[in-house]
């Protein structure tokens, strides 16, 4: 029996805004996804949805998936919008535009000072105190109101849902970098570990390399690495220079700078010295840290700027983790790596290699002999698929691919090749493989080309060099005589939406399964925490991670955790920032003081410094190496940025940051 | 007129007047003569000769008003455009700019009280009632910058220390002087805030660069109108209507926003405008603004009513 259609209307940042007829049992999700065509900017993921407009609610994550009964007016909002703002202006809505809405006394008394609180969340005047009143105006309720007091529904289902977002305002941060009042620029409100952008690119510009970096290191100890490495970096979501065209491409700026600077010292190390980073004055504490990977070498870093005693335990024999073992050498020179983590040493930080926690150290003898001790363990272990033939040899995860490479530099991998997952790990080792050798490599993810979790960047560079890209398929079984020779693979058929417009889970359709041939079979499907030597120590961990209920500290005294071993975080600059904030909080838990560290060349120069000139250009094109040479070496493919392009991409920087000012 | 081009027209206009009243002009900036019983005179000196003779002395009221009506018409131009003190500080930003950074470090000021100013203004008239002249005229930066070399001849007195220690309150502040304590220019900022010809700023397009505001040596906010396009009402209920409320704090969805909703928002903007009591129609905003030099680079120059309109 046909049932009538439900007449949806979906505005905001959606692909195709309109009224559209859901079929019984579709929810909210597929009349954004499906009807409405996803979200309108690929650069972000759903925020909320506004459902019955300015003096509707935001609706909740059930609500959602719940099947529509009744019409619905839905306004979509994207991660790039700032709730706290788009609840402000919704009630400079309701308090001032009467259409039909008298309320009562109560809550237009109430709309008014929640207007009032709510625009002062949005500047420098915001204090905690405003929260805690914002929350009583929003719980204002009166039974005999002729409009229910429907104008304060907004703010008091966003308060429910997204407490955080209005405490982070509270405490003068917005994290998507829309309230520009409560920051220095958009690019540095949003780097995890707040690197003064706008001060660098002055630096580069007025060609004081070596202070660039420096200012860039002050606050990131692997600006280099970050240069290389950042991929779709947060500084660039919200960009102002996206007001014309492209967001500025601000770490080939800081790799340019790193390039210049060496130059000019004559040598990557000598160009990573400077005045402005030292170790702090002793302060007899010593601090041990578990795993060399950017999160753990950060932390070390700041901690030895505040004077603590370090010694970072890593079970490899080479320090950096995920950038050492992890990240090919085309994309990140091993050089810049090395230099960087040379550096952190040279501020009196101990790195000792092959030495596991579990198997030479444990972390009740690390709590014995140090004051605190930070566990940034990492995500070093690869998820499997639980499928028949996952233990043949040939089928191999993808971290311990990546790291025979970087160890040995070759490994063998046949003819073809057959990458399972859609990440940019299975990005890079496809990239990978097809070097080595391979002449038909195929990545093989469950999610359809938009829905893939590598970043479009990387997938364009992948298929430049022949890779095939199969979506929407899974393989099944892998089947050979002693060595991994085929794989049984077969389409899917998604699931439903889940808020991140993503289908999940797909479910296989196993009557089209296909026999597909391959030498080697990769696993790339995402990674793990190991909690090896960690089970009879006391600490209270989640399914995936070690729990750490707010900031860095672990249900342990003395013990924190940072990285990916503490949240899924996924790129060297997050990593960076959680161990930065792990370092501070350490230092607090040891001093009982919040110290910080500051940098002359901080907060002094905007990016406008000097006469101002508007450039029309778009973004600089990265120039790169030719897909078909490159296949055949480990070179680094982004050849970076020549003097004349980074010139212009300088002059493209249209926001005068507070630089200076602040 | 290209946004530059105006900066260069501000200067070339600072260059003229501070020759003419520092030096050609007998009679200095204070009164000068414009040919027959024509004066152009300072409005504040006028002003305190009134109070000082306490009677209305038509012929100099006359040409005390000259400058106010020109105000009344123009906003501050003096300020920006004329004042030979004014040029002086505009010209030695540099160096200032370079002591003041040397300073940064030291006790934190907070100087920025523009209604001090007033005060001075009350004190001055007060003054010239009590000692029945025009007191505050022998210490005056702007009269002493006119009065102290020039065709008339050299001065000597006490009064030449007025200009360097006045002017070494800029190691404070950008136009320090101009926005805290200038007498003058809080009797024209009286009347600049009902001035004909208005300053306008792309504010439907503006793109939050805050350009303007590190531009303005007044310390102004010119991009305010944004603040105010975002609560009209009318906006607010067009752009929810549209389904994204904060489509003005948005990077980039000013330009995609359908036609109808961005005429409705340029219209809305063209009611707002920058200038107020403490602007000294410099147009170093306008000059400064990527969205106008944008809009410059497209169509060759910019749209005179994006920019000037009376």
């Amino acid at each position: 029996m046909a049932q009538e259609d439900i007449r949806v209307t979906v505005k905001g940042q959606v692909q195709k805004p309109g009224t559209y007829a859901a079929k019984a049992g579709e929810n909210m999700l597929d009349a954004v996804f499906a009807h409405a065509g996803g979200l309108a900017d690929s650069r972000f993921s759903l925020r909320a949805v506004l459902v019955g407009g300015a003096r509707g609610h935001f609706a909740a994550a059930d609500e959602l998936a719940a099947p529509l009964t009744s019409p619905a007016e839905l306004m979509v909002v994207d991660s790039g919008s700032c709730l706290v703002n788009f609840v402000r202006l919704l009630f400079a809505y309701n308090k001032t535009v009467q259409a039909g809405y008298g309320g009562c006394p109560a809550c237009r008394g109430a709309l008014a000072a929640g207007a009032r609180l709510l625009a002062r969340l949005c500047t420098p005047l915001r204090s905690a105190a405003d929260l805690t009143e914002l929350e009583r105006q929003a719980g204002v309720a009166n039974p005999a109101c002729p409009d229910q007091c429907s104008g304060l529904k907004p703010l008091a289902s966003a308060l429910d849902q997204w407490r955080e977002e209005f405490a982070e305002h509270a405490a003068g941060h917005c994290r998507a970098s829309i309230c520009a009042e409560l920051m220095l620029s958009p690019c540095n409100n949003a780097c995890p570990a707040d690197v003064d952008l706008p001060g660098t690119i002055a630096l580069t510009q007025l060609g004081r390399y070596t202070d660039a970096v420096a200012l860039g290191r002050h606050d990131n100890p692997f600006f280099l690495t970050c240069g290389h490495v950042c991929e779709e970096p947060p500084c660039q979501k919200n960009c102002k220079r996206l007001n014309f065209d492209d967001a500025i491409y601000s770490q080939s700026l800081h790799r340019y700078a790193g390039e210049k600077a060496a130059r000019a010292a004559g040598g990557l190390g000598k160009a990573l010295t400077h005045d402005t980073i030292r170790p702090g004055t002793k302060s007899g504490r010593k601090v041990a840290v578990a795993g060399a990977g950017p999160a753990g070498l950060a932390a070390a870093h700041f901690l030895a700027r505040l004077g603590h005693k370090v010694v970072v335990y890593d079970r490899n024999p080479k320090p950096g983790g995920m950038m050492t073992y992890g990240i090919p050498a085309y994309r990140l020179p091993p050089a810049t790596v090395e230099a960087e983590i040379a550096a952190i040493a040279a501020l009196g930080v101990e790195i000792r290699g092959g030495c596991a926690l579990g198997r030479n150290i444990t972390l009740s003898r690390l709590r014995e002999e140090y004051d605190a001790v930070l566990l940034a363990l990492g995500n070093g272990k690869s998820r499997s698929l639980g499928i028949p033939g996952e233990d043949l040899p040939g089928v191999i995860p993808a971290l311990d691919f990546l790291r025979q490479v970087a160890d040995t530099g070759a490994a063998e991998v046949g003819r073809r090749v057959l990458v399972v997952g859609g990440g940019n790990v299975a990005v890079d080792v496809a990239r990978t493989a097809r070097r080595l050798g391979a002449e038909h490599v195929v990545m093989m993810c469950v999610e359809d080309r938009f829905e893939m979790p590598a970043s479009p960047g990387e997938i364009q560079a992948a298929e430049d060099e022949g890779i095939t890209i199969s979506v929407l398929a899974v393989p099944l079984a892998f089947s050979g005589d002693g060595r991994v020779a085929g794989a049984l693979c077969t389409a899917i058929k998604p699931g439903p939406y889940d808020v991140l417009g993503r289908r999940w889970p797909p479910a296989p359709l196993r009557e089209a399964g296909r026999d597909e041939e391959y030498d080697t079979v990769i696993i790339a499907i995402g990674q793990m925490t190991e909690f090896d030597g960690l089970e009879d120590s006391g600490l209270a961990c989640t399914k995936v991670f070690i729990a750490c209920p707010d900031g860095h500290a672990t249900s342990l005294p003395g013990v924190f955790a940072a990285g990916d071993c503490a949240g899924a975080l996924n790129s060297v600059v997050k990593a960076v920032g959680s161990g930065k904030a792990a370092a501070f909080a350490i230092d607090r838990f040891l001093t009982g003081a919040g110290r910080k560290l500051n940098s002359p060349l901080r907060s002094k120069l905007g990016c406008s410094e000097g006469e101002y000139a508007w450039a029309a250009a778009r973004r600089a094109r990265m120039p790169e190496q030719d897909p078909a040479v490159r296949v055949g070496n480990f070179a680094p493919v982004e050849l970076g940025l020549d003097d004349s392009r980074a010139a212009a991409e300088m002059l493209r920087c249209i926001c005068a940051a507070k630089g200076g000012r602040q | 007129m290209k946004p530059r081009q105006l900066k260069i027209a501000r200067t070339a206009s600072q260059i003229v007047f501070f020759l003419l009243l520092a030096a050609l002009l007998v009679g200095t900036f204070c009164s000068v003569s414009l040919g027959g019983d024509y004066y152009l005179s300072c409005p504040l000196g006028v002003l305190q000769l009134t109070l000082g003779a306490r009677e209305m002395l038509v012929g100099a009221v006359v040409s005390g008003l000259l400058l106010i009506g020109l105000t009344l018409l123009l906003g501050r131009v003096f300020c920006g455009w004329i004042c030979p003190f004014g040029a002086l500080t505009d010209w030695l930003r540099k160096p200032l700019a370079r002591c003041r950074a040397a300073r940064a470090d030291g006790p934190a000021l907070h100087p920025d009280n523009k209604v001090l100013k007033y005060g001075v203004l009350g004190g001055v008239l007060l003054a010239a009632g009590i000692f029945r002249s025009p007191a505050f005229c022998t210490i005056c930066p702007v009269g002493t910058t006119c009065r102290t070399a020039g065709l008339q001849g050299v001065n000597f007195g006490l009064e030449t220390a007025t200009v360097p220690l006045i002017l070494s309150l800029e190691t404070v502040n950008r136009r320090f002087w101009c926005k805290v304590l200038c007498p003058i220019g809080a009797l024209l900022a009286v009347f600049a805030r009902f001035r004909l010809a208005k300053i306008r700023l792309p504010f439907a397009a503006c793109a939050g660069c805050n350009r303007c505001e590190q531009a303005c040596a007044m310390g102004n906010s010119p991009r305010q109108g944004h603040e105010c396009l975002k609560t009209d009402p009318t906006v607010l209920q067009a752009l929810i209507e549209y389904g994204v409320p904060d489509l003005l704090d948005r990077p980039g969805q000013y330009e995609r926003a359908p036609q109808p909703l961005r005429d409705l928002l340029d219209a809305k903007a063209g009611s707002l405008s920058v200038s107020g009591a403490e602007c000294t129609s410099c147009y170093s905003c306008v000059a400064a603004c990527p969205v106008l030099n944008r809009q410059a680079d497209k169509s060759g120059a910019v749209d005179q009513s994006a920019q000037i309109s009376a």
